[in-house]
C-alpha cells in the first residue's frame, strides 16, 4: 500500500491528477475493524477532453509507462488493484474538499471523513453500503450531530430514517 | 407480536465476545490494519493459484489405503 500511495502522490506532482481521496472499504478500514476488500477506491476529478467529454486516458497513459495495467475496473498499481472512480455530484464534492490528511508508514494521503463515508453509503444504497452502515452504528464510531447537516445538505434526510426504520435503530 | 425471542446466554456471551474482538481491531493502528488485509489477500490469491500436488483419485488406491484427498502423496 505504501508504494501505491506513493505513486498516487506523484501522479499529483507530475500533474496528472489534481488531488486524490480515499474512499470504500479502505476508508472504512480506517475507523473499523479490518474490512475485506478486492480494491483501492480513489476518488479524483476527471480531466475534460478538448471536445469537453471526460477523458481517463492521461491517467492510463501515465501509469502504463510506469509499467501498471488497467485490470478489469481498476488498475493494479505496486500491489493494489486502484479503482479511479470521479467526484460526479456535490456530495463527493464535499467529501473531497473536506478529506483528513493521514500518514501511512510517513506516506501522506488523504482519506474521507467518516460521516461523509456514511451519507456516500447512504445514498449509493447497495446491500452492502447498508451493511457498513450498521457496522458504523455498532461501533458507535459515528458522530450523528456532524451527519445529520450533511444529510439534509444533500437531500438524504428522508432515506436516512427510512433506514433507521428499516432496522429499527434508535440514535 | 409476541415476546421477543431471548437468545440463549451462550450466544450472548459469544456474541459479545466477537464484538469486543472487532472493537480491539479497531483500535489497531491503519498501518496494522492494513497489514491484515495485506495478508489476506495473500492467502487469497494463494488459494486460488496453487495448484494441489500429487493428488491421486482414490480409486487407483489399493483397497486398505485411506487417504484424505488433500492429502499430500509423497
Amino acid at each position: 500500500m505504501k508504494e501505491t500511495l506513493q505513486v498516487l502522490n506523484q501522479m499529483i506532482t507530475d500533474g496528472v491528477i489534481d488531488g486524490y481521496v480515499i474512499g470504500g472499504a479502505i476508508a472504512a478500514t480506517y475507523y473499523l475493524e479490518p474490512i475485506d476488500t478486492d480494491d483501492l477506491d480513489v476518488f479524483f476529478h476527471v480531466a475534460l477532453s478538448a471536445g469537453g467529454l471526460i477523458t481517463l486516458s492521461p491517467l492510463y497513459e501515465y501509469l502504463h509507462k510506469l509499467g501498471y495495467e488497467p485490470q478489469d475496473e481498476t488498475i493494479e498499481i505496486a500491489g493494489w488493484p486502484v479503482q479511479f472512480l470521479p467526484v460526479f455530484n456535490p456530495l463527493l464534492e464535499e467529501a473531497f474538499d473536506q478529506a483528513l490528511t493521514i500518514t501511512f508508514h510517513d506516506v501522506p494521503t488523504r482519506i474521507m471523513q467518516i460521516e461523509h463515508l456514511v451519507a456516500i453509503m447512504l445514498q449509493t444504497g447497495r446491500p452492502k453500503d447498508y451493511a457498513r452502515i450498521l457496522r458504523f452504528l455498532e461501533a458507535e464510531a459515528v458522530n450523528v450531530a456532524a451527519l445529520e447537516p450533511i444529510l439534509a445538505k444533500h437531500s438524504l434526510s428522508e432515506k436516512w430514517q427510512k433506514f433507521l426504520g428499516k432496522f429499527d435503530i434508535k440514535l | 407480536m409476541g415476546e421477543p425471542t431471548r437468545l440463549p446466554p451462550e450466544v450472548v456471551k459469544l456474541l459479545a465476545g466477537h464484538a469486543e474482538y472487532r472493537r480491539r481491531r479497531a483500535r489497531l493502528s491503519f498501518e496494522e490494519k492494513i497489514a491484515i488485509l495485506e495478508r489476506r489477500r495473500e492467502l487469497k490469491s494463494w488459494r486460488k493459484n496453487e495448484t494441489p500436488t500429487g493428488v491421486i483419485s482414490s480409486a487407483v488406491l489399493p483397497k486398505d489405503v485411506s487417504i484424505h484427498r488433500t492429502q499430500k502423496i509423497e
